[in-house]
């Protein structure tokens, strides 16, 4: 086991280097300019050749690759071209607010869908699981910031139960120390700080994990249904073993490896949803700040927050392999 | 009776593509063409759905949208499970070397969240209708790619292919006649719900600006995305659209739901 | 089967039933009981705003939406609009504008406005005595000449690129400066030597950017540093935006926020601030998103809305911020001369016609476009400036006559394929003069079919290259506009689109009227007013006569606000001060 986890640490620094090129090259073919989210309408072609200079893009693009390369090895992930702020510094502000968000959304898709899909496995076709397939279908029918508005709106602004936007009401002053809006009003001790940050935290991730809480659902289901027909579950029904038993320790053991990959893949999916709704909730995470750095061709940025995410996400895929290994012993990695 | 979800799955999907392939016929205006004095009315008996901003004919643009939003949903899926399923089929049935180098590329496509993905294809390539179905189908394609590899890898360990083995059957013989058709199931349950979020997918590319080719053509993403904005003052504009990715969407996992059970060998039994 | 289908059916209902759902109850403030009143510290660690306002209206926590977040702490080194909006509470200049007016130049830190020398070479300014920076140090002559001669003094690099208002002002820094020199005989009185008149001075010192910034501060942190990643002053991580204003920064969480806090020490004690504290919510992107946030109380007010909610927005309660005299405008380019992007020869376009300038410009339905896309808050050009701006004149633009318009193309005789046009708009994108570019762009398209053109519609990214393509002159038919930098007509006139450069017309349109090139030259050295608005009066004479680009609307973005907000007044160029506001209980 330690021997595969170490090569595949190892496996990932090529596969890491080979994307910081791809994605150095492909950002750098992208039409448009970083003078130009700089300038704005003031854009003329003396002033974007200046700022093109300043910003070292004028000379060829192995020299570009290499400086970036180097300072990265020494862990300086760069500075925006448009403010120069440190990636560092604004993904350490930003990048607590992604986490939240998507730890919410995968609380309620994983605790509302495993449940919802073992429900509804127990009598398939049932009216039980009827309902439970419509409203995962409508999970992920509706687009997130549709289902966004509608939320905030019937939640916001008819009933006044829940806030419109953002991490934190900016009335109750807390100080942002770890950028966690709830760490931040844990810290500060006070109750109604702690409720309004679990607050603005509920309707962002219903938004988010929506489709995460449909799809873990249906597989979850699939899944159920698929092993409860397997031979050896029915030997044990037979063995007369009561059908809770059978539940956990013949069903679910086997059913969760396809519910642990689509787990796994969430995550990724769960970034990019991160996109639409930080947009529509005006939730100041990474997933806004990597699609205005696309749009302002902000290069050193987008490249260090994809590398960074790529890092994330083959760890995060290594922990799921991993466990399939514990979940289901007949898979061995030699 | 177990086909009863299906069949009406079918009948849903059969009516969405009546209406596209009847549309010139039934439409009653042109979907591409208003009067911009008659914006945002709501539904009325001149116009059933009401009109949209520039004044076209909503029911119209329901009607004709259906041509390019089923045609974008199916294409992109195809897409991703094309280029998935031999990537995944590869990897789950070779194991080893093999299944680590794919796995790896597939990790590092994966790593790039679909959306950014889409993103840059889109300002790669411009904007335009194939541009956008590749981009969505590419970024399903690892998704694909990874769960048919891991159920593969269970399958592989399962009684059924020991017993293959034993039997003498070649690693290429049990990957096609053993093992793809349990590996199947959740691969169209996948596919199914692919279906479905392709459309919505293609919504959301638009909701941050990269809509495909022409504005006045209409599509039901492009559609949903413009008229967001008016949920408080025209919701008839979001609810049409809306509805009619809705309803595609669960008929083709109903459809999809009805195929599954019937080529289930297991619960055939 | 059918229980999918009811569900569906219910579930689409409720969305109905709740979008329907009849207008939103004005909102309460969501805001809990508050904590003792703050002090007025710069860099404290974050007191809590004081209680909800008292009977008086003073005090409180305003908190304002903006569209993206500020990118430097140093208003000489931004040129947006979100940075503006913040810096301007909280710097002043030697002048500024009367609230509420786009041209109204006031003296403010001067004491009166200057005495200017017959040849319009030296302005003599008198400063206000009495007042002190926020950092404590005190406003004189001293400070104003190191502010001028620090940003003059800016080495190429960063420093240079991000200050563009200073370059665009005076030409250029250093030696290239047209500002040859500021001088301080005594502590009250300062003295601008230009190289060359400028009638623009004036007008143009009232932007922020030119707000005086306190000596101590910016030695002390270093406000010089380059590159800017390592600025503390620039990044707002020291003390940054030392200025003289009604409010002082307190701090700045990237991405989130911006806050102000009152100056307790505001020198003008008439115009004091009533507002404890103003939060700049800087990343309320989504129209929708901030609809919203205003309707359930998460914001106070919003500087933009779109204009597709304003409606929405009276029937819910909140007020609609009325901006008054525009200060943008919003046109259809016609480039005669395409460019090549590969950098051979340019083309001439249909557009080099007469007639065909003129028949697109009698197709186009202006007021139409205001009704559906605008909520009525713009007006029909009646010339390339709105109203408003100094060197403004009324001219007589041709009106939406389709009949008028198919004989002006048939006059042109263009050949059939000849008709088949492009139309380039901006997409991911939204302009003050253009909320919604590609529903425009479509009813565009749809009036300019109805006269006999076949439109094709193109796009591109506005950050993705759509500026630079549309001022290299590479689209020939396309959607711009400029949001103005002052309310004069040079910002319009020369700097926005007519100016030449390198000898040769503005690549955006090809105008190629040399007299037009003459009359600006005087108009920017004019050494008085009256001089140089009849020489930019002449100019909007030769361009109605040629028609080189169809202005479309001239507009006011509408904004909103809670009700219990009071005092707010708004311009049509957006610089707005919140020292008048108050907070009703």
């Amino acid at each position: 086991m330690l021997r595969f986890i170490v090569r595949r640490v190892i496996g990932a620094i090529p596969v890491l280097f080979g994307l910081s090129i791809i994605l150095f090259l492909f950002l750098r073919l992208l039409p448009g300019d970083p003078a130009e989210a700089i300038l704005g309408q003031h854009a003329t072609p003396e002033l974007t050749a200046q700022i093109r200079t300043t910003l070292g893009l004028d000379q060829p693009l192995y020299v570009q690759y290499v400086n970036y390369l180097v300072r990265l090895l020494h862990g300086d992930f760069g500075s925006s071209f448009v403010d120069g702020k440190s990636v560092a510094d604004t993904f350490l502000v930003r990048f607590p607010g992604t986490i939240e968000l998507t730890i919410g959304a995968l609380i309620f898709a994983v605790g509302l869908g495993i449940p919802l899909g073992r429900l509804a496995a127990r009598h398939p076709n049932g009216w039980v699981d009827g309902i439970v397939t419509v409203v995962s279908l409508f999970g992920i029918s509706i687009p997130i910031f549709v289902l966004g508005y509608t939320l905030v709106f019937v939640f916001g602004v008819q009933l006044h139960w829940l806030p419109a936007l953002g991490q934190s009401d900016p009335r109750l002053g807390i100080p942002q120390v770890t950028h966690f809006a709830v760490i931040d009003a844990l810290l500060t001790g006070r109750p109604n700080a702690i409720i309004d940050s679990f607050s603005h935290l509920v309707l962002p991730s219903i938004a988010l994990g929506s489709i995460p809480l449909a799809i873990v659902t249906r597989i979850t289901r699939a899944s159920v249904i698929d092993v409860a027909n397997e031979d050896y579950v029915r030997t044990a029904r037979a063995k007369g073993l009561t059908e809770r038993r059978v539940d956990d320790r013949h069903i679910m053991r086997n059913a969760w490896l396809p519910v642990a990959t689509v787990i796994g893949l969430q995550v990724g999916g769960l970034l990019a949803g991160a996109v639409l709704t930080e947009t529509v909730f005006s939730w100041n995470g990474v997933g806004s700040w990597v699609v205005s750095a696309i749009q302002n061709h902000d290069y050193i940025v987008v490249q260090s927050l994809i590398l960074i995410f790529a890092t994330i996400f083959l760890f995060v895929n290594l922990i799921v392999d991993i466990s399939y290994a514990f979940l289901n012993p007949r898979i061995r990695y030699s | 009776m177990r086909n009863g979800p299906a069949l009406v799955g079918a009948v849903c999907i059969a009516i969405f593509v009546a209406a596209a392939v009847l549309a010139p016929v039934i439409a009653p205006y042109d979907p591409t063409v208003g009067v911009l004095a008659d914006g945002k009315q709501g539904p009325s008996l001149a116009h059933l759905m009401g009109t949209d901003l520039l004044g076209r004919d909503e029911f119209s643009r329901v009607l004709y949208g259906a041509q390019i939003s089923l045609t974008v949903g199916v294409v992109a899926v195809f897409f991703g499970l094309a280029f998935g399923s031999v990537v995944g089929a590869v990897a789950g049935g070779a194991g080893g070397r093999v299944d680590a180098v794919l796995m790896r590329v597939t990790d590092v496509l994966l790593a790039i969240p679909g959306i950014l993905l889409a993103i840059g294809i889109v300002a790669w390539l411009g904007h335009g209708q194939l541009q956008i179905m590749l981009a969505v189908g590419i970024s399903y394609a690892p998704i694909f790619a990874r769960l048919l590899r891991g159920t593969l890898l269970a399958l592989r360990e399962a009684d059924f292919a020991t017993a293959a083995r034993a039997e003498g059957a070649t690693p290429a013989r049990i990957l096609l006649r053993h093992l793809m058709p349990n590996a199947l199931t959740p691969l169209i349950v996948q596919a199914t719900l692919a279906l479905a979020t392709a459309i919505i997918d293609v919504a959301g590319l638009g909701f941050l600006g990269l809509g495909p080719g022409d504005p006045r053509v209409a599509e039901w993403g492009e559609m949903l995305t413009d008229s967001a904005r008016f949920l408080q003052s025209a919701p008839y504009l979001i609810f049409f659209p809306g509805a009619a990715i809705v309803l595609s969407a669960i008929g083709f996992n109903l459809l999809g739901d009805g195929l599954r059970e019937a080529i289930d060998p297991r619960l055939k039994r | 089967m059918l229980r999918a289908r009811t569900g569906s059916l219910l579930a689409a209902a409720a969305i109905v039933f709740a979008a329907c759902g009849g207008s939103a109850t004005p909102s309460p403030s969501a805001a809990p009981s508050q904590q003792a009143s703050p002090s007025a510290a710069v860099a404290s660690a974050a007191p809590s705003p004081s209680a909800a306002a008292s009977a008086s209206g003073n005090g409180g926590t305003l908190v304002v939406g903006l569209d993206g977040d500020m990118v430097f702490a140093d208003p000489s080194l931004v040129s947006d609009g979100n940075s503006l909006y913040v810096a301007i509470q909280v710097v002043e200049g030697l002048v500024g504008l009367t609230p509420g007016t786009i041209g109204d130049v006031i003296p403010v830190l001067a004491a009166s406005m200057p005495t200017i020398s017959a040849d319009g070479k030296t302005y003599t300014f008198t400063l206000r005595t009495g007042i002190k920076f926020h950092d404590g140090t005190d406003f004189n002559a001293a400070a104003v000449k190191f502010n001028y001669d620090r940003w003059k003094a800016y080495p190429k690099g960063d420093l240079q690129d991000n200050a563009y208002y200073y370059g665009a002002v005076f030409g250029g820094f250093g030696d290239a400066s047209n500002l040859a020199s500021v001088d301080a005989p005594d502590a009250t009185t300062v003295v601008f030597n230009f190289k060359t008149p400028q009638s623009n001075f004036l007008v143009s010192q009232t932007l922020a950017v030119f707000g005086i910034q306190s000596p101590t501060a910016l030695q002390k942190d270093k406000a010089d540093t380059t590159p800017l990643k390592d600025n503390k002053y620039a990044q707002g991580q020291g003390e940054s935006m030392v200025g003289t204003g009604p409010f002082m920064f307190k701090d700045w969480v990237t991405g989130d926020h911006v806050t102000v806090v009152k100056n307790p020490n505001y020198w003008d004690t008439a115009h004091a601030a009533h507002l404890d504290q103003i939060t700049f919510q800087a990343n309320l992107k989504d129209s929708t998103a901030k609809l919203q946030a205003l309707q359930a109380g998460g914001i106070d007010l919003a500087e933009t809305i779109s204009p597709a909610d304003v409606a929405t927005a009276k029937s819910s309660g909140l007020q609609i911020v009325d901006r008054g005299q525009s200060c943008n405008t919003g046109y259809l380019g016609m480039n005669q001369s395409l460019q090549s992007s590969s950098g051979g020869a340019a083309t001439p376009t249909i557009y080099a016609n007469k007639d065909v300038r003129f028949a697109v410009a009698e197709a186009l339905n202006k007021q139409g476009y205001i009704d559906a896309f605008y909520a009525g808050a713009a007006k029909v050009p009646q010339s390339w400036l709105p109203a408003g701006t100094t060197g403004y004149k009324a001219e007589n633009m041709p009106a939406f006559d389709v009949n008028a318009a198919k004989a002006s193309l048939a006059k042109a005789g263009l050949s059939a394929d000849k008709l088949k046009i492009d139309l380039y708009y901006p997409s991911n994108v939204v302009r003050p003069y253009m909320p919604d570019p590609k529903s425009l762009a479509q009813a565009i398209a749809g009036d300019l079919q109805a006269i006999g053109f076949t439109v094709a519609l193109k796009t591109e990214d506005w950050h993705g290259g759509y500026v630079s393509h549309a001022t290299g002159g590479n689209f020939p038919l396309f959607l711009f506009g400029w949001t103005c930098d002052w309310a004069g007509a040079d910002n319009f006139l020369y700097t926005a689109w007519f100016g030449w450069q390198n000898g040769k017309p503005n690549l955006q349109f090809g105008w190629a009227n040399p007299q037009v090139n003459t009359l600006m030259t005087q108009a920017l050295q004019a050494t008085s007013p009256d001089a140089a608005n009849a020489l930019w009066g002449q100019v909007q004479d030769l361009a109605v006569q040629d028609m080189p680009t169809v202005p479309i609307v001239n507009s006011t973005p509408p904004g909103a606000y809670v009700s219990k907000v009071q005092g707010f007044v708004g311009a049509g160029n957006q610089t707005e001060l919140f020292n008048s506001v108050t907070i009703q209980p």
